[in-house]
């Protein structure tokens, strides 16, 4: 997200000098080291010109609010506005973040931001105080569009489409979808399997309208006619005044989401009061959508996640339903809108809308693209020796637990809400962040022949792994993944892609990148929350997490010898372990959330249960603690502890009876370092019961 | 005269009975909810209709959801005029247990296995649709990650 963090490079120079800085440090002025104290992150970045964030004391909060800006009397030509616009309602969850002290600075943009930051800081009545700069995004290659006649590269051009039944659905390019369904044959390196589990899953749920994904990202297209009917819809100000908020919910004309971006003076733009002497369709243009600008990254992502199903049109979703608008809904955070980004206050915001709205999944492909080994350094921009400053971002990490906090719960089934992000497309061996949070998941990437995808970035920090496509040319566009596009849009390098080898249809397009991975877990933690609530059960968002990571593939019996990576060769053993707990898989999901997995197992003998099923392939790669109660010893006659041998559980019961077993582990840390990025901890249960006799798969005669 | 009448009755009723109570595999066919087993320890559901040479199978253990399961039987005539039933699942895998039918009558039948014996009632208005609907067919565990057959040899590696 910062531009200019810390690579592992220079880390290592920082660390080489540190003698020198801690010298130069106790030589700074009292103002700088006032500076120091209170700043959380350094000046690197692209800056907003003229614009600074503070978080304030409690009590001059309470003064600015009621329009007494009276500490601020010494400093001149500054405007002090809240930086988050916070509903009343949402109050004291806010409060419980910080996210009320926060204000944004205006000031004259011929004032270096330095000298500005150390004034302020000055004032005692100041806690912290942060640049505001513009968010990265993950970069992925430009889309290529679908071409009906390459249909795999085993195919002959001019081929017809094999007619293979891949779907229940019947969506026009369902059968090019191999992140769906593969089963092998779309293409001669495709490996049966490797995809996102979801055929089976779509028997028991296809989704549900009350499931809203915001995505994070360029403006999903809300007139793509694959798309348009899965919308989310804030149907008042649709059927609303122009300039006006109709539904009063402080966003003007949000008809499917809010403009991050465009909507530039972010904390003006939220109330009336922006309109003061502007025309007012000048004054709310920048709040519109604008999909046209960029490459369709953000279109592309929704529809992984949600394009409507069973329509006869374009593509099928994980979670756009059964064409009978049972899908979920897609709503809009636009937080880049072309070559422009938001602004760290304005993604915060994002994040603030969405919880404000309905969403109960934040589907983020974007990250830092740089290497960030500790939360700490992303969070409040303290470099490791503690006396540099970096690029951190705690107002949006307030705003990010905000929308995760269980008060703002908005789906029935779920206590709190989830976030997904793209773990990055740098191929480098940590996680990008935010995703690599502790409390967020981050998804690797893999291909159509189940390895790791090159440009993934894996390592310490990374969740689970989804498809995210692999291809080197425009020739192999099968080998990516096809989602919806945007007709005509400007953005992408590569401007006569549109046009090569008779192409016409670019509104579905192949694209690669952890950014398409990303939306597959989203579109899949989607289903779960349709499925939970059909069962009519509810999860925390720790029990749902770690459903989520114990129903995986195994990816890691992949990882061995190495592949062609274009013209490189790459072992891949280094992913091994690395790429989270495993490929996510559908069905396994909604298993785990029809409830706790009953093994049964014979009395009176050793036997070795496959946890596959339950912990996916990581039983055999990751560590995990064993806790059985006394109780189910007792009832199950056990004496020796079971323990995990090859990915089995070896167990043995002496005695008729049931009882249960728990599993726990934990995913992302970097085990090479003290402190730096977090784990997250996750667990299972599983149910045991002893009969004189058992079936090898569980059936009951 | 009438008393005879009611003794031949009498036993033309018993001879038809019985011969309804011995009448095998027909008795076996249609709807059961297995109502009590000897393993108590846990919340046990199972439905199992018998057809004529296959059935299918519902069964709910403990927290979970319906799984179904089916497959193929065979009834065969056992010592002491017991028959004995086995099968094996769709997906190759036998029953974990050959079980004799200890009894049947029109709605009840009782299996043994072991030291296990279960009870099982017949249901007459069909196996309830909520839990046909809700059942989700079981996959083999090792369904993920296959190489399809062929391909092998062309993958990058």
């Amino acid at each position: 997200m910062k531009k200019n963090l810390l690579t592992v490079m220079a880390a290592a120079l920082v660390c080489a000098s540190c003698a020198k800085e801690m010298q130069e440090v106790s030589q700074l002025a009292p103002e700088q080291q006032t500076l120091m104290t209170k700043l959380v992150g350094g000046s690197q970045g692209e800056l907003i010109p003229g614009k600074l964030l503070i978080k304030m004391d409690e009590l001059t909060t309470n003064e600015l609010n009621s329009g007494n800006f009276s500490t601020f009397n010494g400093i001149e030509g500054v405007k002090i506005t809240p930086a988050l616009p916070i509903q009343p309602k949402n109050a004291e969850i806010a409060r419980k973040y910080g996210l009320h002290q926060w204000f944004a600075v205006e000031y004259d943009v011929q004032v270096k931001p330095e000298a500005m930051a150390t004034r302020l800081a000055g004032l005692k009545q100041v806690e912290a105080v942060q640049y505001d700069r513009y968010i990265e995004r993950i970069i992925g290659g430009d889309p290529v569009a679908i071409d009906p006649a390459v249909m795999t590269r085993s195919a002959a051009p001019g081929d017809a489409v094999p007619p293979v039944e891949f779907t229940q659905f019947n969506d026009t390019y369902a059968h090019h979808q191999w992140n769906l369904v593969n089963d092998g044959t779309v293409d001669k390196s495709a490996v049966a399997g490797a995809d996102v589990g979801v055929k089976d899953a779509w028997k028991l749920t296809a989704g549900d309208p009350s499931v809203v994904v915001a995505v994070f990202d360029c403006a999903v297209n809300s007139v793509h006619e694959d798309l348009m009917d899965a919308l989310w819809k804030n149907q008042a100000e649709i059927d609303g005044q122009m300039g006006v908020d109709d539904d009063g919910n402080g966003y003007i004309d949000d008809k499917y989401g809010f403009n991050f971006v465009g909507c530039f003076k972010l904390n003006e733009g939220f109330v009336n009061d922006r309109l003061d002497g502007k025309p007012v369709a000048e004054a709310v243009k920048g709040n519109l959508l604008n999909w046209s600008a960029g490459t369709g990254h953000g279109t592309h992502v929704a529809g992984i996640i949600g394009a409507t199903n069973n329509n006869g049109k374009g593509i099928s979703s994980i979670a756009g339903g059964t064409g009978n608008g049972d899908g979920v809904r897609l709503m809009t955070c636009q937080i880049f809108e072309g070559n422009k980004a938001s602004s760290d206050a304005q993604s915060a915001a994002a994040f603030i809308y969405a919880a404000d709205n309905g969403a109960c999944i934040a589907q983020c492909s974007y990250g830092t693209s740089t290497i960030i080994t500790e939360d700490d350094i992303y969070i409040n921009g303290n470099g490791k020796d503690g006396n540099e400053k970096i690029a951190g971002s705690p107002l949006e990490n307030a705003a990010l637990k905000y929308f995760l906090d269980p008060a703002n719960s908005n789906h029935e089934s779920l206590e709190g809400n989830m976030a997904i992000f793209a773990a990055g497309n740098h191929s480098n061996p940590y996680s990008s962040y935010p995703g690599a949070l502790p409390y967020v998941i981050s998804v690797t990437a893999f291909g159509i022949d189940y390895l790791p995808a090159g440009y993934t970035n894996y390592g310490p920090g990374s969740k689970i792994a989804a498809p995210g496509g692999q291809m080197s040319t425009s020739e192999e566009r099968a080998l990516a993944i096809l989602s919806t596009g945007v007709e005509g849009c400007q953005g992408g390098t590569s401007p006569g892609v549109f046009k090569e080898n008779g192409i016409t249809d670019a509104k579905y397009v192949y694209m690669q990148g952890t950014s398409m991975a990303c939306p597959h877990v989203s579109g899949v933690v989607s289903l779960g929350l349709a499925y939970a609530k059909k069962l009519g059960k509810k999860f925390t968002r720790e029990q749902f997490t770690s459903m989520l990571l114990t129903s995986v593939n195994n990816i890691d019996q992949f990882c061995s010898g190495t592949k062609m990576y274009g013209y490189t060769s790459v072992s891949l053993d280094q992913f091994k372990g690395k790429m989270g707990t495993g490929a996510v898989d559908a069905w396994k999901f909604l298993m785990a959330i029809e409830g706790t997995p009953t093994k049964m197992v014979k009395v009176g003998e050793t036997v070795q249960i496959d946890l596959s099923d339950c912990l996916g392939g990581s039983a055999e790669t990751m560590e995990y603690v064993i806790e059985m109660d006394k109780d189910s010893k007792e009832s199950l006659g056990v004496t020796a502890d079971p323990v995990i041998k090859n990915g089995k559980l070896e167990i043995s019961c002496s005695k008729l009876g049931a009882g249960k077993i728990r599993f726990s582990s934990a995913v992302g840390k970097d085990t090479t370092m003290e402190g730096g990025i977090s784990d997250m901890k996750f667990s299972r249960e599983i149910s045991i019961v002893s009969r004189p006799y058992a079936a090898a798969n569980g059936g009951w005669f | 005269m009438k008393k005879i009448l009611y003794i031949l009755a009498a036993a033309i009723c018993l001879l038809t009975s019985c011969e309804k109570q011995l009448k095998f595999p027909e008795k076996l066919y249609g709807d059961w909810f297995c109502h009590s087993t000897s393993l108590t320890s846990t919340d046990v559901y199972v439905y199992v209709t018998f057809n004529a040479d296959s059935f299918i199978l519902y069964q709910k253990i403990g927290d979970g959801a319906y799984r179904v399961y089916n497959g193929t039987y065979t009834l065969t005539p056992g010592a002491d005029g017991l028959y004995i039933l086995t099968g094996e699942y769709s997906d190759g895998t036998p029953w974990g247990a050959e079980y004799a039918v200890l009894s049947s009558s029109n709605d009840t039948m009782v299996l043994t296995a072991g030291d296990v014996t279960e009870t099982y009632t017949r249901v007459t208005d069909g196996i309830p649709a909520d839990v046909k609907n809700s059942a989700a067919p079981v996959k083999s565990a090792g369904d993920a990650g296959k190489v399809a057959d062929g391909a092998e040899g062309l993958r990058f590696l």
